[in-house]
């Protein structure tokens, strides 16, 4: 009836308007977006999942562009705006089906075989990676970012994270890596090229080393959970203090109460102390700062608890509850503690030369002001996701559009042997798929139409590797040898999550108001 | 004139109700239910069926919740969250919730059912007809229809590999009118394989469904065992063998005397000192008794503090804390453990504490969860679900739980019929019959039964964009001939046979329907006053 197909088409142009907003971000000559949030806070990215985050889009099937975004993110950290964008073509090719009279359903049974069919080609002109070929996997990081702000820094960003993968991943037996176990800690001050990489522990806040000496060497580190200051009950407590004579018993009694609990510290060895936070009270008084660091024991405080696990990981301490649990053998070590002087003369305290076995690394990421910093820990977690996702699935596949253009392709062949209507939906799905070339050059200042046109007319020639390289504002025989190379797995779920999207458009025909 | 009211004619009528009650009479009460009952149904109808199509719910007005859309083809779903002011489609939204809670599929077609019979109702009452008799004649209908439903199902329970394909069927053509339609031998696999495990319990607990956004439907799997999403305390093993397992409900943070305003004075710092050490050997004895029990691990609903969770760290005892309610219940219901809160009898620990084969990490999506493995109670079983986002996810949770009762249902009944409009038309065709032999104008009203229950073929064909009175017709011949299994192919629009399709249908889901949606139109065709008491006051404050 007339209001379905009025629902269908302003379901279809919401979603396709998210889509058109952020196609100008695509590819490495794609541009930024800055985001005023509602408390003002301004955002500049060129991240797909980020923009969408930020943009308070309200039509229903907008959100769902935004959270198959999302869903890319997770999936493989990359290719977060071509997902939207092919979701975008796929709802225009759907548009023309709707209205030569094809039924929705049709169209979404149609897309399905289409989609199949894709993947099979993506596979075969993928090739193999090995995660020792340390080289194939810093360029496909560097395709990555090319797009980012942080371009400019790719080569750098991109040894980082491949070298944090490998630290905490073995290579022969790995299938995912959980990034928990890679922190990255921000900085302000220095430039991005200060990123760098710390097998270890980094604590970046100014408050959290408070006294003791700055350097210890064969540290032992203590991971403690209790507080040392004054005793402090569960139950509410008042001290009643009748004279003057007792203030002074209670001060000393305090004295005796810390003392008792340092000597115990250093009887157990320890010469590096981690103290959690804690709410109810002080972490660690003055008077123990004062003993321990004449005791030589360094003292980092305020710690917070969701970072115990990967602390107790990477230095391989248990955590200590009470300070009758305090045994020599929970202690964790490191080679060297030191609070280190940074390019701009902040300083950090670094725990380096930590066990073998400590399955995690840290990043210290560092950026001149807020916005740079903020974008640089985004685009670094994207290079992680990347080379996540090529743990995940050893395949990589050229860049620079040629993967869609030669699925295009083999698509549309394969169509001609279908009947029915379905011939002519998987040709639209193949179409569909020629925006990602088309939006590159665009986005590049290139002419699309010669573009586009050309690469078709050399995939059908039979190369398959034949992209745009957008870099240098031409078509490349072969993106493999310049080095434009992504994994697998981002194409590949970025056409699954947006087929399976654009067919859970098609099958919506009515908006209802609800009560929840 | 306080007194005197005028009513919607325009009569001027002594004033008998409350003020701002309305009462509304005769014609006018009966145009209010039938048309609310046939505009639920008009909005649910298009969801029938294979190539029924979905509805986005918005809740309404602004702020957060705006954010919170549904995607759904499930009736129920629908009906329970639309804004209704009127009494008769509030029956159909009841009658829907019901049939959910009976057997959990068939929530649209008891809802389209219903106002379809109340379509032709309204049309017999136009033609003077009293809705008494009315009423008479689709009794007969429904009884005559529920023999021939009764006659035409299966019953293969005797031979399990038959039955075992039963479910399969059914779970496909349940799923088939869902968002899972194109994965729907995965996931027909998957609930089959859930619910057999079950064994006859037939209890949908054991089932744990979880959600992680990211890769497709078709990377869902179905994990022996139970999947809690929570993490292990830093400090204890990552992983056990042959567990025994405590599960407990108790504060762990700290145990202090709850009595209001309790407060201790001291007159020294050394004196408060003993106090905290004699709160932490009061934890220390609590946790000490829990030792008692020799468990393995010990999972607790609270949250756990430091000090208790090293204690039993050291101990080698693995520990998780604040697993919620849900988490603790099912692990207690998959590893036959008992909840405990007290810890004073060890010597039932055998009771008490579950067991399982092993407990380990492993990793979904981006995510760290906790598996038990060879639960001893071995019904349990988890079901990941992965999708492009939350609203698939949702759907898709919400297809598989139908999915999952309608089996439940069949594996209790055990009865078996055709789906695609093969009981539908039977039964009309019975109505048909029963409507020669009787001699009154009941008669017009058992044929009008057989009518309505003729329109849910024809609305699933027209969902699917088929000439639907052309094959409704031509289905209806093969029905009269007798022509076993015939009903609707909806992947070609023709008359095709349902055996050799697969389609299915869980008996006791269309007895279910059939009854329901008759015995709401029948109530709503009764009716024919309609009272609004005065809405309450608000009273400002």
């Amino acid at each position: 009836s007339d209001k379905k197909r009025d629902i269908r088409t302003t379901n279809i142009s919401a979603a396709r308007a998210v889509a058109d907003v952020i196609r100008t971000s695509l590819g490495p000559r794609g541009m930024d977006k800055m985001i005023q949030d509602s408390k003002g806070e301004v955002l500049i990215t060129n991240d797909g999942a980020t923009i969408l985050k930020q943009m308070s889009v309200m039509h229903p099937t907008a959100k769902m562009l935004v959270e198959i975004s999302k869903a890319q993110d997770i999936e493989a950290g990359d290719g977060t705006t071509s997902v939207v964008v092919i979701a975008g073509a796929l709802l225009e090719a759907c548009e023309t089906l709707l209205e030569k009279g094809i039924h929705p359903t049709t169209i979404s049974e149609g897309f399905e075989l289409a989609l199949s069919k894709s993947l099979e080609i993506l596979k075969s002109i993928s090739r193999p990676v090995e995660l020792s070929d340390r080289e194939s996997l810093m360029q496909c990081v560097a395709t990555a970012l090319s797009s980012k702000v942080v371009s400019s820094n790719s080569a750098h960003f991109s040894k980082i994270a491949v070298d944090a993968v490998l630290r905490i991943i073995d290579p022969k037996t790995a299938t995912n890596v959980d990034l928990n176990d890679v922190r990255i800690v921000k900085k302000l001050g220095g430039t991005i090229d200060d990123t760098e990489l710390v097998e270890g522990l980094v604590f970046a806040s100014n408050k959290a080393f408070s006294g003791g000496p700055q350097k210890v060497q064969n540290a032992k580190i203590a991971l403690i959970q209790f507080s040392i200051s004054a005793p402090k009950t569960d139950i509410q407590n008042n001290i009643v203090v009748k004279d003057y004579t007792q203030m002074d018993r209670i001060l000393k009694e305090e004295r005796k109460y810390i003392a008792e609990i340092v000597k115990k510290i250093t009887a157990s060895g320890a010469n590096v102390l981690l103290i959690q936070k804690s709410i109810l009270r002080e972490g660690i008084n003055e008077l123990a700062q004062h003993f321990l660091s004449k005791k030589g024991v360094m003292i980092v405080k305020d710690i917070e608890r969701e970072d115990i696990e990967f602390i107790s990981k990477t230095v391989n301490a248990i955590p200590i509850a009470h300070i009758d649990q305090l045994t020599p053998e929970k202690l964790g070590t490191a080679e060297l503690a030191q609070e280190v002087f940074l390019s701009d003369e902040s300083k950090v305290l670094k725990i380096t030369g930590v066990p073998k076995t400590a399955n995690t690394v840290t990043i210290l990421c560092r950026g001149s002001n807020q916005l740079v910093i903020d974008e640089a820990d985004r685009s670094l977690h994207d290079a992680l996701c990347v080379v996540r996702s090529l743990v995940k699935n050893r395949g990589l596949v050229p860049g620079g559009g040629a993967p869609e253009i030669e699925i295009c392709q083999r698509l549309a062949e394969w169509a001609d042997t279908l009947t029915g209507v379905n011939q002519m939906i998987v040709r639209a799905y193949a179409e569909a798929l020629e925006v990602i070339p088309y939006t590159l050059s665009e986005n590049a200042g290139l002419n699309p139409v010669n573009i586009v046109t050309e690469l078709r007319n050399r995939h059908a020639k039979g190369g398959k590797e034949v992209g745009i390289n957008v870099k240098r504002g031409n078509i490349s025989e072969s993106m493999f040898n310049d080095n434009v190379i992504q994994p697998a797995l981002v194409t590949q779920s970025a056409l699954s999550l947006s087929t399976e999207c654009v067919r859970m458009i098609m099958k919506i025909d009515d908006i209802v108001l609800s009560m929840r | 004139m306080a007194n005197y009211g005028i009513d919607a004619i325009g009569n001027v009528a002594p004033q008998i109700l409350k003020g701002e009650a309305v009462e509304e009479r005769g014609e006018f009460a009966r145009l209010q239910s039938f048309v609310g009952a046939m505009a639920i149904s008009d909005l649910v109808k298009t969801t029938l069926g294979p190539k029924g199509m979905d509805k986005i719910l918005t809740p309404a007005g602004a702020g957060p919740k705006q954010s919170q859309i549904t995607i759904t083809n499930d009736g129920a779903t629908i009906l329970r969250s639309i804004y209704i002011d009127n009494p008769a489609a509030k029956i159909l939204i009841d009658i829907s919730k019901t049939q959910d809670e009976e057997v959990g599929d068939g929530t649209t077609t008891v809802a389209v059912l219903a106002g379809e019979l109340l379509r032709e109702g309204e049309k017999l009452f136009n033609q003077k007809m009293h809705p008494q008799i009315i009423i008479q004649g689709w009794r007969i209908a429904r009884d005559a229809a529920r023999k021939a439903l009764n006659a035409i199902a299966f019953d293969h329970s005797e031979n399990e590999e038959a039955f075992k394909q039963d479910l399969l069927n059914i779970a496909r053509t349940t799923l088939s009118s869902k968002l899972l339609t194109h994965e729907k031998d995965f996931f027909a696999n998957l609930a089959v394989d859930a619910v057999l495990r079950l064994k006859g319990s037939g209890n949908l607990e054991y089932i744990k469904i979880i959600k992680k956004a990211g890769g497709s439907l078709k990377d869902s799997f179905l994990d022996e065992g139970f999947i809690l999403e929570k993490s292990i305390t830093v400090g204890c093993p990552r992983r056990l063998e042959n567990a025994r397992i405590l599960v407990a409900n108790t504060p762990m943070d700290y145990d202090k005397i709850k009595i209001y305003g309790t407060q201790v004075k001291a007159d020294s710092m050394n004196a408060v000192a003993e106090i905290e050490a004699a709160e932490k050997d009061k934890m220390k004895n609590k946790v000490d008794k829990i030792l008692k029990y020799q468990p393995t691990l010990f999972v607790n609903r609270q949250l756990i503090y430091n000090y208790p969770e090293q204690l039993l760290a050291d101990k080698g005892v693995m520990v998780i804390e604040h697993a919620d309610f849900d988490g603790i219940e099912r692990l207690a219901a998959a590893t036959g453990a008992e909840i405990v809160s007290t810890f004073d009898n060890p010597e039932r620990a055998e009771k008490v504490l579950g067991t399982c084969k092993l407990i380990e990490e492993i990793m979904i999506g981006e995510d760290k969860v906790i598996k038990f493995s060879g639960c001893s109670k071995r019904e349990a079983c988890t079901i990941v679900l992965r999708g492009a986002s939350s609203h698939i996810l949702d759907e898709a949770e919400r297809s598989l739980h139908d999915a999952l009762c309608v089996l439940v249902s069949t594996v209790k009944s055990k009865r078996v019929t055709y789906g695609g409009g093969y009981s539908e038309m039977t039964m009309a065709k019975a109505c048909d019959d029963a409507a020669k032999s009787i001699k009154g104008k009941q008669a017009l009203a058992i044929e009008a039964f057989g009518k309505a229950l003729r329109q849910l073929p024809m609305i699933i064909a027209d969902n699917g964009g088929f000439d639907a009175a052309e094959i409704v017709q031509s289905l209806k011949v093969e029905i009269e001939k007798g022509t076993p299994a015939a009903g609707i192919d909806m992947n070609n629009g023709t008359v095709g046979n349902m055996k050799e399709l697969g389609i299915y249908e869980c008996l006791r889901v269309k007895e279910q329907a059939l009854n329901a949606a008759s015995e709401a139109a029948e109530m709503i065709l009764r009716v024919d006053d309609i009272i609004r008491c005065a809405p309450r006051r608000r009273d400002r404050a």
